[in-house]
């Protein structure tokens, strides 16, 4: 019997046990503390898994530790059986153990499911607290009231003295005043002792005028480094120069890598020329002359501290008329350089200036070892002189002006190149007319003197007709001025200073230039380039202006200095080779010079011979006044002797029968003015009519009858 | 002995004297046959006092022609000495260019580092080379109170090119690197 009723139960509740509904009941948290709220979730499905999602009894019932029923309401259906209910324990809840009910029935079916929360007195606080300071640390140039801000109740402690704070430290109460460059340190501790790692930060206060004045006691020098404080701007701008990188964009080169300049380098990006032929192996004897403390520049986007301040600023912006000017020589040990012993650096720092000639000149005038030796329009003298004859731009006692004054600076990029020049460091013109300057030189039609003259504008520079000679004696100066024409490494001289042997230099004074077309690109021989012969000349060409009459509106003819030099041909390579100034100095020996510079260019052994290099240099400076000096029509016109004019392509294209039959045979004319001014000025008749190039476009001329 | 014996001995001794005397005086006496450069670095008044006093003592003065590398008395603080000065010369010359050019450093016997000058230079002092060539030559800086305590003291000039040519051998750790 008992078998059997046994038997009943089972097949009665088997099926109910088998398909019971599942409901879980939790809370989020295991203890409370008292007035923190209780959320309660609870789970509701069935057997199969799936949610129950529509009971009809959802109750949670809360007891306390005294079985004191507080709550007993139904939960909120949160969805996908899910239900919810939140208690806020009160302040004063009964601490212990508390019984937390859920009873869901569905389909008639009840379950019931318990879970037991504590409350506590208070929960563990392990949590530190997070201090911030506004402002944040950094550099100011006024006092700042630093707040400190905590993000939960407890005690701030801070130092201003550099010290580690401690709970033993000032309390922060109210805005810390920093007038002074201060380290200040902090940290806060929260209610349930939990304090976080002190933070440090530095306030550097320069409230020192800005302004570089004799007078601003509290501008000092602290080394190389001095104007990156407050000039860190424009060191980062000088850093990516052409004067300070010595390398810069080829842009304007037709020849070459996209970077060049002067920098020794073996990739081709090298340049040489025809004085000292190349920096390779003489960075010491041309770095005196760089605009940097010693050390070779290195090339990089992203120079740091050290970097920047390898950059002596002062050899650009030094005061020359203080006490004692800034002056530098080589440390004994290091080599690089310092001031000189005995200048008030101080005073040096707070009266910099922006540069004025001599600055520029201080090496500008000495490029190729000496004072006027390589440009041949630029000396010394260019920055004292009063000769305005000499230079009438820069003469004391006529325009007087500063470099910059036609070489724009942008973010301490010079504007202008010379031909020879491989970098291009701004892209800002140098021209000599401009709205401040001969304003109205510009025009093809107005301006100059004659209707003739104005034409000449379009294709022929300023320069041209403005410097009869360079390389002129100023009248008030002891030096001559004389320019190098010709050096050559088979011979040399001694340097009692430097205690050595120097190339044989060839030098002379007022010299005609020599003309060539230049659109504004150049071609140069760089170290490692196969070396070209200009069939012109002979010679191995070092750099050539490019341009020709046939060229587009903006090439013209310019004056330029032809320079030559005898130097040694590497004749296994084709190439100059770059021999060692460091061996020639030495002993003066040209054969062992050539071996090490050989070694140098990772070609010892190879055979060798003297050849004779040139490049042309265009000529911008030592303009006179034009009264006076301004080239005559004669001095070009029906005659070579200045210029060739047939030979650079003014010649007439044809027989002079076959160039009047075009229109009306062979008929006589005064002179080839006249011609011109019948044919050209007159009938409008484009130059191509005689002549194998054409100027319809940029004058309006025409090019049928 | 006879006194026409004794007469003799006398005026032999007198003559060997009188010669002797005047030899010892021109050997004493610096040769005439060096020079002394001086690079003019805008210290007119040391510079005139310098020359003055040389030239009185009968030395020849030339001052080099201007160049971009005479610079200013820190930038030209080398001394070159050509291997043929006298010793005398030297002890002459040198402590005076030392008095009046503070910033002298260097001391160099010309051609100890391979440099071929002309002749002419091996008899000459150079007062006012560059630094830039000190450096490049690897030349030490030399003390100029131990320099001048040893020139004095020396008593032949090998000497004196002896303790040059040990003070000047060249560091391991010199700032310019050959050719760089």
């Amino acid at each position: 019997m008992r078998k059997m009723l046994a038997l009943l139960l089972v097949s009665i509740l088997l099926p109910v046990l088998a398909y019971a509904d599942t409901l879980t009941v939790s809370t989020d948290k295991a203890t409370y503390a008292r007035g923190e709220v209780m959320k309660i979730t609870a789970v509701y499905k069935n057997s199969s898994g799936t949610p129950i999602t529509s009971p009809s009894t959802r109750e949670v019932r809360i007891k306390n530790p005294s079985d004191t029923e507080l709550v007993q309401t139904s939960m909120a259906n949160a969805g996908s059986g899910v239900y919810t209910y939140n208690y806020t324990l009160s302040t004063s809840a009964p601490t212990g153990t508390w019984e937390v009910r859920g009873k869901f029935v569905y389909n008639s079916t009840e379950t019931k499911t318990y879970t037991y929360p504590k409350v506590a007195t208070s929960t563990a606080d392990t949590t530190t607290p997070v201090t911030t300071a506004s402002p944040a640390a950094g550099t100011y140039t006024a006092a700042q009231n630093v707040t400190l801000t905590r993000n939960e109740t407890g005690t701030t402690y801070y130092t201003t003295n550099g010290t580690a704070p401690t709970t033993s430290s000032t309390v922060y109460s109210a805005p810390i005043n920093i007038a002074a460059t201060t380290t200040l340190k902090y940290f806060s501790r929260d209610t349930a002792g939990n304090s976080e790692a002190v933070k440090t930060g530095v306030y550097t206060i320069n409230t020192v005028a800005k302004t570089h004045d004799a007078a601003n006691a509290s501008l000092t020098w602290t080394g190389y480094g001095t104007c990156l404080t407050c000039h860190r701007t424009s060191a980062t701008e000088m850093y990516q120069g052409v004067h300070y990188q010595w390398m810069g964009s080829g842009a304007k080169m037709t020849t070459g890598p996209a970077k060049q300049g002067k920098m020794d380098s073996l990739d081709g990006a090298s340049a040489l020329n025809a004085y000292c032929i190349n920096v390779l192996g003489g960075w010491k004897a041309c770095g005196a002359c760089h605009a940097g403390t010693g050390a070779k520049p290195v090339a990089t986007t992203t120079p740091d501290d050290a970097q920047l301040a390898s950059i002596d600023c002062l050899m650009c912006h030094k005061n020359g008329t203080i006490a004692t000017p800034y002056a530098r020589t080589r440390n004994a040990t290091t080599g690089l350089f310092e001031p000189n012993v005995g200048v008030d650096m101080n005073n040096v720092v707070r009266t910099v200036i922006k540069p004025v000639r001599n600055t520029c000149l201080g090496c500008h005038a000495k490029a190729g070892g000496g004072d006027a030796v390589k440009r041949g329009d630029i000396a010394l003298a260019s920055g004292t002189t009063a000769d305005a004859n000499y230079d009438v731009h820069m003469a004391t006692s006529r325009g007087n002006l500063t470099c910059q004054a036609c070489h724009k600076f942008t973010n301490h990029k010079v504007a202008g190149r010379g031909s020879d020049l491989r970098p291009l460091d701004s892209t800002t013109a140098v021209t000599c007319s401009s709205t401040t300057c001969h304003p109205t030189k510009n025009s093809l039609t107005s301006g100059h003197t004659t209707t003739d003259v104005n034409h000449h504008i379009g294709r022929v520079a300023c320069q041209t007709c403005h410097l009869p000679t360079y390389a002129k004696n100023a009248n008030d100066t002891t030096a001559t001025e004389a320019t190098e024409t010709n050096r050559t490494w088979e011979a040399y001289e001694w340097n009692a200073t430097l205690l050595r042997n120097e190339p044989l230099p060839t030098k002379a004074n007022d010299i005609t230039p020599k003309y060539a077309f230049w659109n504004g690109t150049s071609w140069g021989n760089n170290l490692t380039d196969a070396a070209v012969i200009d069939p012109t000349t002979g010679f191995y060409k070092i750099s050539r202006p490019n341009g020709a009459i046939t060229d587009a509106a903006g090439t013209k003819l310019y004056p330029f200095k032809y320079k030559t030099a005898q130097q040694p041909l590497d004749t296994t390579t084709g190439k100059l080779i770059g021999l060692s100034t460091a061996s020639f100095f030495a002993d003066g020996n040209y054969v062992t010079a050539i071996n090490t510079g050989l070694a140098n260019m990772g070609r010892t052994g190879d055979a060798w011979k003297t050849v004779t290099t040139d490049e042309l240099q265009v000529l911008n400076h030592q303009i006179p006044p034009a009264s006076g000096n301004v080239l005559p029509c004669a001095a070009c016109h029906k005659n070579t002797a200045r210029i060739n004019l047939p030979a650079i392509g003014y010649a007439i294209k044809a027989p002079l029968t076959t160039i009047c039959n075009q229109c009306h045979g062979v008929e006589t004319y005064l002179d080839y003015k006249w011609v011109h001014d019948y044919h050209v000025t007159g009938k409008r008749y484009d130059c191509s009519f005689c002549h194998n190039f054409s100027r319809a476009t940029e004058r309006g001329l025409s090019t049928t009858k | 002995m006879t006194s026409f014996s004794t007469t003799r001995i006398i005026l032999a001794v007198v003559f060997l004297l009188t010669v002797f005397s005047n030899t010892m005086v021109y050997a004493a006496e610096p040769s005439a046959t060096f020079t002394v450069e001086i690079a003019d670095v805008g210290k007119s008044k040391e510079f005139k006092e310098l020359v003055t006093l040389l030239e009185a003592k009968g030395i020849k003065t030339v001052i080099p022609p201007a160049n971009i590398r005479i610079v200013d008395e820190q930038n030209n603080c080398a001394v070159w000495i050509g291997k043929n000065v006298p010793l005398t010369a030297l002890q002459t010359v040198l402590p005076e260019a030392i008095r009046l050019y503070p910033y002298l450093k260097y001391f160099y016997i010309v051609g100890e580092r391979g440099e071929v000058p002309p002749e002419a230079f091996t008899r000459t002092i150079h007062i006012g080379g560059s630094i830039e060539a000190a450096l490049y030559k690897k030349l030490n800086v030399i003390d100029r109170q131990e320099f001048l305590k040893t020139l004095a003291a020396a008593k032949t000039v090998a000497e004196l090119h002896k303790y040059l040519l040990e003070k000047n051998k060249a560091l391991k750790t010199a700032p310019f690197a050959e050719g760089n």
